[in-house]
């Protein structure tokens, strides 16, 4: 019994050991889980503030434009009074919002249903403007497409159409297989000044966006088309990286910092990848510069599909494009009269990479093309390849693959500045550039072994420990592009599932462990017992058993 | 010490291609002096003339410049730069007869621009700010037509070490390359950057005082002076486009919203 006994004690620590680690874990996630709640009331009940101020201020302002109206009514300046009440209206429709946002959105958020508030938020918004703009004057009609509710409206592009913010009805999103998020629907109406020239030219872009499964849907009619596309919620690039400049220091001349450089040389390469992928397909984009990529989740996407043309187009090229983003090489051979077909159009769409790259470096757009100095501290690498993407046409990248590849090279370790333009693929062989010695051999076999290979290979997205190797960003003001670096190894997406099944487990084992010391307990304790006194029948002694005759 | 050869102006190739209405050869013209014109505008317009205003005489000017080739003639010692100038003079005369006109014609009122500068003299007078960008305009037209002839790894290494002064030994480091041949890469670039600066000169260059001033900068000195004078007017080039395109934002800023950039055919 002695042995048993030693056996249930040590056995007993371990499982008390076991509950108390699982107690204390229990303990910690419910403290985690009461801060987050707490934090959520404490942000909720900030912008419910927010909004009421708002509201405040709103109905101020409103009530002290009305005797400035009427002040220039008696002074007979009809016009200037006009205005003051249009502004007065103005700032009530504003104190309105708040008002319905303090009054709808926050209590939903706050009860944790803040997609619902949004989507709330999105209708009355919408009505609200519908409402603004019955009274404000003329306007272009609210428009509908069936299947889509219209949320917003965008700013129009440079082609004229109309671009709506919508969301798929439940049968909408299993037709074009998109369980989640909102739509772009670009409308073309020649009822609101589209020209047919510019609805031709959206129709060829039609066909090369819908090869390419940019297109979720599409339709036409006599007076009217328009098309789906994802709508991807962010910034454009050039009012993020315009904010990190700022945020480093404006046009001091110091630059970006390693983590900032990473992060825009990341956003770059997801533009080179994106082209890579649409020259192989047969397109190019015509019009690659910062305010056509949209910062996304940490990651930059390509919009913008008004000028995409079949590379193999027999059109006369034309000028189309963004004045110091545009080759000048393109422009020669437009004016030469050259058809799309006859030029290797995919290396026009790299120029345009490598201004993007430099106007994340230096904050500014490359006003000399190759020849424009970088006034910002940058990584030789990064700079070597903006202007290799720039360069003359026959000396640049070959395709997007080749400046993928020098910018993987850069990026890949998350400190560009110990990447010599010598380390760079595209180097390797070039002319003008020495046999490696061979300690240069030695260090570069060092490095290969320590640096994941870059990719042989093309493959759209990017690998997954490199997405993991990424900062990611979280925008912290949509209105001003402010934003904050959330991490350099953000955590993965599925984290908040993790952390219940973290929390199950522990209670789990915390329950366990509590039965496990029970029944220690008993057996160490009240069994004995019970086997000296009685009360549970024990197995009879052979002595007690009827003697034989 | 190297010299810079002369030859007769109008018997230039590039002069012979504007003539031909060559697109190309216009699109040069437009590259070289466009940036000049278009800060000269900008200046006499005194902040009245917007963007598209002036692009569109920018253009006219290197227009009427192409067109009036011809007659020009180089035997009666008028600088080049004066030349362009007197055109963009004219250009500007006959826009500001155009708004005049429209305000006379429509009753509404026109636009006005300082036209001060209209009565200082008959004959514009070039100050020296403009000469020397229309100086720095043909050197970079020389830089662009080097780096057009140079290959990438050579020219990148001239930048180097004319624009960052960087030393040999640390470009060679960057590019996987010895210090001599980095070196070897320098003289390369620098003679063919001799050769187009001399192409330019020559062909945008009407009296022998505007040839003489490369010399007069130290561009016709030993490797040393040239590639300090070049990197002088490379830099200075580089800032005055800079401020040129920090007013047009700021002019695009106070005009506000509805400048659309995308251009285009």
């Amino acid at each position: 019994m002695q042995g048993i006994e030693w056996l249930l004690a040590i056995l007993g620590t371990i499982v008390a050991c076991v509950a108390l680690v699982a107690t204390a874990v229990v303990v910690g996630r419910l403290g985690i889980f009461t801060a987050t709640i707490l934090a959520h009331v404490g942000r909720t009940l900030k912008a419910l503030l927010t909004d009421i101020v708002r509201f405040l201020g709103g109905i101020i302002v409103a009530i002290a434009l009305l005797p400035v109206s009427l002040a220039r009514l008696v002074i007979l300046r009809p016009r200037s009074a006009l205005d003051a009440l249009t502004a007065s209206g103005r700032e009530s429709l504003a104190a309105l919002k708040a008002l319905g946002s303090a009054l709808v959105l926050r209590p939903l958020e706050l009860v944790g249903l803040a997609s619902l508030g949004r989507l709330v938020g999105s209708r009355l918004r919408v009505a609200l403007d519908e409402t603004g703009a019955a009274t404000s004057g003329p306007r272009s009609g609210p428009v509908e497409f069936e299947g889509y509710t219209i949320l917003r409206e965008l700013a129009r592009g440079g082609s004229g159409a109309r671009l709506f913010v919508a969301e798929p009805d439940s049968r909408t999103r299993r037709k074009l297989r998109l369980p989640n998020g909102y739509v772009v629907i670009k409308s073309f109406d020649f009822d609101e000044g589209t020209h047919a020239a510019e609805m031709l030219r959206e129709g060829r872009s039609l066909d090369a966006a819908r090869k390419l499964g940019l297109v979720l849907d599409h339709e036409a009619s006599e007076r009217r088309f328009h098309y789906v596309m994802r709508y991807y919620e962010g910034i454009d690039l050039g009012r993020f990286v315009r904010s990190m400049h700022e945020a480093a220091g404006g046009d001091g001349g110091e630059g970006l910092d390693r983590e900032r450089l990473v992060l825009v040389a990341s956003l770059v390469r997801d533009i080179v990848a994106t082209l890579r992928d649409w020259h192989d397909e047969g397109l190019w984009h015509k019009d690659i510069k910062p305010e056509n990529a949209i910062v996304h989740e940490g990651r930059a996407t390509l919009v913008d599909l008004g000028l995409v043309t079949p590379l193999a187009s027999h059109m006369t090229l034309t000028t189309h494009g963004t004045e110091y983003f545009r080759d000048p090489e393109l422009v020669r051979q437009a004016l030469r009269g050259a058809r799309v077909s006859e030029v290797d159009a995919a290396r026009f769409d790299l120029y345009g990479a490598g201004a993007v790259l430099y106007f994340a470096l230096e904050g500014t757009f490359p006003a000399h093309g190759v020849l424009s100095s970088f006034k910002k501290k940058s990584p030789a690498c990064l700079q070597w390849i903006a202007r290799r993407a720039m360069a003359d046409f026959d000396r640049r990248y070959r395709d997007a693959e080749e400046m993928l590849a020098d910018l993987d090279r850069a990026i890949v370790g998350q400190d560009p500045s110990a990447v010599r333009p010598a380390d760079l693929p595209s180097m390797k062989g070039a002319e003008g550039s020495e046999a490696p010695t061979a300690e240069e051999a030695f260090l570069s076999e060092t490095l290969r072994k320590d640096t994941p290979p870059t990719r042989a290979a093309p493959t759209s997205p990017p690998p997954d420990a490199r997405l993991l190797e990424r900062p990611r960003v979280k925008v912290t003001n949509w209105w001003t592009g402010g934003y904050s670096v959330v991490s350099l190894r953000p955590l993965p997406p599925s984290f908040p599932e993790q952390s219940r099944r973290g929390l199950g487990v522990a209670i789990a084992v915390l329950i366990a462990s509590v039965l496990a010391l029970g029944v220690i307990i008993y057996l160490w304790i009240v069994a004995p017992d019970t086997a000296a006194g009685g009360g549970i029948p024990s197995i009879p002694e052979f002595a007690d058993f009827p003697q034989l005759p | 010490m190297a010299t810079i050869p002369h030859m007769h102006p109008v018997d230039t190739a590039f002069l012979r291609r504007l003539r031909a209405r060559d697109e190309q050869a216009w699109f040069e013209l437009w590259e070289a002096f466009g940036p000049v014109i278009r800060g000269t505008l900008a200046r006499w317009g005194n902040g009245r003339l917007g963007e598209e205003t002036l692009r569109d005489l920018t253009q006219d000017t290197l227009a009427a410049l192409s067109d009036s080739i011809e007659r020009f003639d180089p035997q009666r010692g008028v600088r080049f730069s004066t030349w362009l100038l007197a055109i963009a003079k004219h250009v500007l005369g006959d826009e500001m007869d155009r708004r005049y006109a429209q305000k006379r014609g429509s009753g509404k009122r026109g636009s006005s621009l300082d036209d001060s500068w209209m009565g200082e003299a008959r004959v514009p007078q070039p100050d020296d700010e403009y000469e020397r960008r229309v100086m720095a305009a043909k050197v970079h037209a020389a830089i662009r037509a080097a780096q057009k002839r140079a290959e990438f790894i050579h020219f990148e290494a001239y930048r180097m070490r004319v624009l960052e002064s960087k030393q040999g030994k640390e470009i060679g480091e960057l590019l996987g390359v010895s210090e001599p041949t980095v070196t070897r890469h320098c003289q390369r670039v620098r003679e063919s950057l001799r050769t187009e600066l001399s192409v330019a000169i020559e062909q945008w260059s009407y009296t022998d005082d505007e040839r003489a001033e490369p010399s007069r900068a130290g561009l016709a000195d030993d490797d040393a002076a040239f590639d300090e004078a070049l990197g002088e007017i490379w830099r200075a080039q580089e800032e005055l486009v800079a401020r040129d395109l920090a007013e047009r934002d700021e002019a695009r800023r106070k005009a506000g919203p509805g400048g659309g950039r995308r251009a285009g055919n």
